[in-house]
């Protein structure tokens, strides 16, 4: 364990805060996604930073090696209450390692007993007395942008923030953290489209089916064509707060239950797994008569097949399947034993698909040949 | 009376006869073609048979194909009598010990050991897919095959039921614990017996296509069949209820097949399982339809599911008709309830009330 210096206020610049008088913060934008409400309680947020964001390494690191001082938390004096702005999951390990009764009631069982002369040391923190407005380049650098990158819903929240609060525009943003591939504005424009949802009525996060929220789903789709014709979306540089026009807003809540699902009814997410379900939605999202396909609620990969049509279907599943079976080719020497009898089977029923696509292009060729060749006569 | 043919051979989430015969009635006349093309037992051609139109039918199923082109394709009482005494008289018991005795335990306990080696004699010199009068009498002993032997002298089988063939294992094991021993059935003379009351009802003139196989063929043998189609009557496989290979398994053993269950070796998909695999199966038999039917042609479909979501089943229907390519109008649709009856034939176990849907739809052009 890092020895602690004997006499720290001695040798630190920072000013040191009782913990006890430190708040977590509620307006944290990696809460947003937790739907936890108007006014959570500091518990509510202890619970969340918890559950949800590894405050169990922090711990434990902080439990062996102690609190590093020259990492002071950032504070803000706010209705009369220290908020930590910048340190939240540092503030929650600290405070968790302090007070048991919390342990007991998180049912968290598996952190160590911190020693005495622990104790006390963390019965002060070392903090950097701010406001919000004058370090939102630092925390964007740091979470949006750079080493300690948050959940691209927690950054769309905190770039809104920034907006709305300190009225900086999105370029600006960009430009003051860094950002230069539109991030920012594609992020802001996500969130937009999500509220503009909630809004409308049209969606709620909380009816979603699945537990996390994939707000990456919606933020990496609003880039691809057929979302933007789908939705007649806006561009992203508009800066708007409402990217999608009214009339589409029913479309949107259609996109929502597509991209979320909905735990009411028990439909599922049309994505799985973002890729290559995204891609393939957006696709669908090309064609009206794929679109009609999936509101009859047909699975995502038969309206796909509506939207690819089956000249491309036909063409596309030839070459696939060439190329898988000339992967079973090449291992066949490593990767077969006599014994596979199933696999003989299925190597037979291959064939025998084979010979009936082979022998249905044969005769469906033949009377054009000939309609080629007579032409070819007239020519002569 | 009901045709006996009809009931040759109980299949499972059959329709009935009643079903195809209104929709025959009120969308063909005399002469034209009626196609199913999962035929099952045949329901619907033969019922096309008896009201003179041209049926054609279509199952990758062996037992289906049996069935159906048993009833379409009828021979004569005279010729199957003839052939069952010649059958008869070429039988050595004695020759059959040893097959009978390198069967599987499962035989040993379903068949009285006398019945079991008629069984396999018949298996054996039966050319159901070649010739007519074996076709039938395969169809025949196939009806027989297994059954409440409790309730019936017709069954050659211990205690079983009509519709599907359960499984080896937990059949010995139903027998055993029930003490139930094999009936002494001579085979011959309850075929006979059988031949005889079935063709009570004579069969009837005319001609109908049986093709054995995969449904999506049809639209490459367009030539063959018969002319245009008017009407298709048919019901898919449904979405998860029942898997007819592993159902039919013992009917399917004794028209040449393993004698076990098995599982892709009829058909070289088993698409029912998923939502995924199961539309896009459907929505193959579409591509089929829009290259047979005739203009203006209608289809007629039977899909089974479970209480509510036979609703959004319909819309998957419907939706789904446009990978035929063509315009295709849905009419109308209506439910039904299964009743107690027929919801006997569904394995037992499954959960939910059983509704069915049916939809005509027409191509447009
Ligand atoms: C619900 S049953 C039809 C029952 C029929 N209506 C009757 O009354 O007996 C469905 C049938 O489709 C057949 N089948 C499944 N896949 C098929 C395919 N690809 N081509 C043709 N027939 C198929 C099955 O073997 C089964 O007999």
């Amino acid at each position: 364990m890092a020895k602690k210096p004997a006499a720290p206020e001695a040798k630190q610049p920072y000013e040191r805060v009782d913990t006890k008088d430190l708040f977590l913060d509620p307006t944290n934008p990696r809460l947003a996604e937790y739907s936890l409400g108007e006014e959570p309680t500091q518990a509510d947020l202890l619970r969340v930073l918890w559950e949800k964001m590894a405050v169990d390494e922090l711990a434990m690191s902080i439990a062996s090696s102690g609190y590093f001082d020259h990492e002071p938390v950032f504070v803000a004096t706010e209705g009369g209450k220290d908020i930590v702005i910048e340190g939240n999951r540092r503030l929650a390990a600290v405070k968790i390692l302090l007070d048991d009764s919390l342990r007991k009631r998180l049912k968290i069982d598996d952190l160590p007993r911190i020693s005495a002369e622990l104790r006390q040391d963390l019965q002060q923190l070392p903090i950097i007395r701010t406001d919000r407005k004058s370090i939102w380049q630092y925390i964007g650098f740091k979470h949006v942008n750079g080493p300690a990158k948050w959940g691209s819903y927690a950054k769309a929240q905190y770039i809104a923030e920034v907006r709305k609060n300190f009225g900086i525009s999105l370029e600006k943003i960009a430009e003051q953290i860094g950002d230069r591939n539109r991030t920012v504005q594609r992020l802001y424009r996500a969130m937009m489209v999500i509220r503009q949802a909630e809004d409308a009525k049209v969606f709620a996060r909380e009816n979603r089916f699945k537990q996390s929220f994939s707000f990456s789903h919606l933020y990496t789709g609003l880039d691809y064509d057929g979302f933007k014709r789908f939705l007649d979306l806006s561009d992203e540089t508009s800066e708007s707060d409402k990217p999608v026009p009214r009339p589409k807003l029913k479309h949107l809540g259609e996109l929502c239950k597509w991209l979320y699902g909905d735990r009411r009814d028990k439909t599922r997410p049309l994505i799985e797994s973002q890729n290559p379900d995204l891609a393939i939605l957006d696709e669908v999202l090309m064609k009206d008569n794929a679109i009609d396909t999936l509101r009859n609620g047909l699975p995502l990969k038969v309206a796909h097949d509506v939207s690819r049509g089956d000249e491309r279907i036909f063409r596309e599943s030839l070459q696939e399947a060439k190329r898988v079976l000339q992967t079973a080719l090449g291992t066949l020497t490593t990767g077969f034993k006599r014994e596979d009898t199933d696999l003989v089977r299925t190597a037979n029923q291959i064939a025998e698909l084979v010979d009936d696509i082979v022998e249905q292009m044969e005769r469906k060729r033949k009377p054009k040949r000939r309609h080629r060749m007579s032409e070819d006569d007239e020519d002569v | 009376m009901r045709h006996r043919f009809h009931a040759i051979c109980p299949y499972f989430a059959m329709f009935p006869e009643s079903f195809a015969e209104q929709w025959i009635g009120e969308l063909t006349r005399k002469g034209d073609v009626v196609l199913d093309p999962f035929s099952g037992r045949g329901t619907t051609a033969f019922q096309a048979v008896l009201m003179g139109r041209k049926p054609v039918a279509c199952d990758v199923n062996d037992v289906a194909y049996c069935i159906t082109k048993a009833k379409v394709q009828a021979p004569s009482l005279t010729s199957v009598l003839r052939r069952l005494t010649v059958l008869e008289s070429g039988y050595k018991k004695g020759e059959w010990l040893r097959r009978a005795r390198s069967m599987p335990e499962f035989f040993h306990v379903a068949y009285h050991n006398d019945t079991l080696r008629q069984t396999l004699y018949l298996r054996d010199a039966l050319d159901w897919r070649k010739n007519r009068t074996d076709c039938m009498l395969a169809a025949i002993a196939l009806g027989a095959l297994h059954g409440e032997t409790n309730k019936s002298p017709s069954y050659l089988s211990n205690q079983m039921p009509r519709t599907i063939s359960t499984k080896p294992a937990y059949s010995v094991k139903f027998w055993r614990d029930r003490n139930l021993l094999p009936p002494e059935r001579d085979a011959f003379a309850l075929l006979r017996t059988q031949a005889r009351y079935r063709y009570e009802s004579p069969p009837p003139e005319g001609e109908a296509t049986v093709i054995h196989g995969d449904m999506r063929h049809l639209s490459w043998e367009k030539d063959t069949l018969p002319g245009p189609i008017r009407l298709a009557v048919t019901s898919p496989p449904y979405l998860d209820v029942t898997n007819f290979e592993e159902d039919q398994w013992l009917r399917l053993w004794f028209l040449g097949g393993p004698p076990n269950p098995t599982r892709h070796r009829v058909s070289r998909d088993d698409r029912y399982e998923t939502q995924v695999s199961y539309w896009s199966f459907i929505a193959d038999m579409w591509r089929m339809l829009g290259a047979v039917m005739a203009k203006k042609g209608h289809v007629v479909i039977r899909l089974g599911g479970r209480g509510q979501e036979i609703d959004s089943m319909q819309k998957k229907l419907a939706s789904t008709c446009s990978f035929s390519g063509r315009r295709v109008e849905l009419v109308s649709h209506s439910y039904s309830e299964l009743k107690k009856r027929q919801t006997d034939s569904f394995q037992p176990g499954t959960k939910g009330c059983l509704v069915e849907l049916d939809c005509h739809f027409q191509f447009i052009s």
